[in-house]
């Protein structure tokens, strides 16, 4: 028995070091972004989706374009396609509205 | 807001942390971590590798909250306990060799000190060096029974083996410290086997 507490004893008053007094906050820091990252992208599509529906056709147009130029297609020489696009896209405007 | 869930219990936060609620996950954290690093200290006994456990934990649960089964009477500590525990003998694994050999800058520092801080850091290194030179399941059996003053059955829980086992690994590892000890001349041994 007497064994035992002396190796307690000796047991117990093992120090540690002690951790960095702002382990707490860098933890809640480092899981701050991903929150961030997720509501930013919420209110973009928030943005676009309900305030600025006008907007968002016309960023669908240049993505349209863009993606019409990297396939090799002349979008410009396509009118009616153009048209098409534009006709569709003054409808959504006006339902939208 | 806050003070309300200041006041929930931590299974109830981790129902709000699943619905990526970030005040709710820092009361987790601030609730917790100085116990969850003291865990992960234990096993690694170095600063940085225990606060890298705790936070790399903390951060997996942020990231994947539903890894977090809210069974009937489940403990979030419990449960946050075995991950934190898991993490660190996983790198206590993959660094025993560095670990072995860390506390040398330690010595050379507190060699400077007064005599009685010398021999009380001597007992100390002396001490980690034994508790390293443990196998794995009687580390975690000392840290969890000992220092954590976990109860027995959740203690083997946690380490996978019956209580009775857990018992002898406790005692054995109390005696792989004591012969380690008495061989350093930290301790006395009588003439007959006991500590003077």
């Amino acid at each position: 028995m007497m064994q035992d507490n002396e190796l307690d004893r000796i047991l117990t008053s093992r120090t540690m070091e002690a951790p960095s007094s702002n382990l707490a906050s860098r933890i809640i820091n480092q899981a701050r972004p991903h929150q961030k990252s997720v509501s930013l992208l919420t209110k973009v599509q928030e943005l676009f989706v309900f305030d600025m529906p006008a907007l968002a056709s016309v960023a669908c147009l240049v993505i349209g374009i863009a993606i019409g130029v990297i396939s090799n297609v002349d979008v410009t020489e396509n009118t009616s396609l153009l048209s098409d696009w534009l006709s569709l896209i003054s409808y959504e405007e006006e339902m939208m509205l | 807001m806050v003070n309300a869930l200041n006041n929930l219990d931590d299974e109830s936060l981790m129902g709000y942390v699943k619905q990526h609620n970030h005040q709710a996950f820092s009361i987790l954290v601030e609730r917790h971590s100085k116990r969850f690093y003291a865990i992960a200290y234990r096993v690694v006994m170095q600063q940085q590798l225990a606060e890298d456990i705790v936070q790399d934990s903390f951060l997996k649960l942020w990231d994947k909250p539903t890894i977090w089964k809210d069974k009937k009477g489940a403990k979030f500590t419990s449960w946050f306990h075995r991950i934190v525990t898991n993490m660190a003998i996983d790198l206590y694994r993959r660094n025993k060799k560095i670990l072995a050999f860390d506390n040398s800058d330690d010595f050379a520092t507190q060699s400077e000190t007064q005599l009685s801080e010398i021999e009380q850091s001597q007992t100390q290194i002396a001490l980690d060096e034994a508790i390293k030179t443990l196998p794995e399941k009687q580390l975690l059996a000392l840290n969890l029974c000992f220092y954590e003053d976990m109860a027995r059955e959740e203690a083997a829980n946690i380490i996978g083996v019956k209580t009775g086992a857990l018992n002898s690994l406790l005692m054995r590892a109390k005696e792989n410290i004591r012969e380690h000890l008495i061989r350093n001349d930290i301790i006395k041994e009588d003439v007959e086997g006991k500590i003077a």
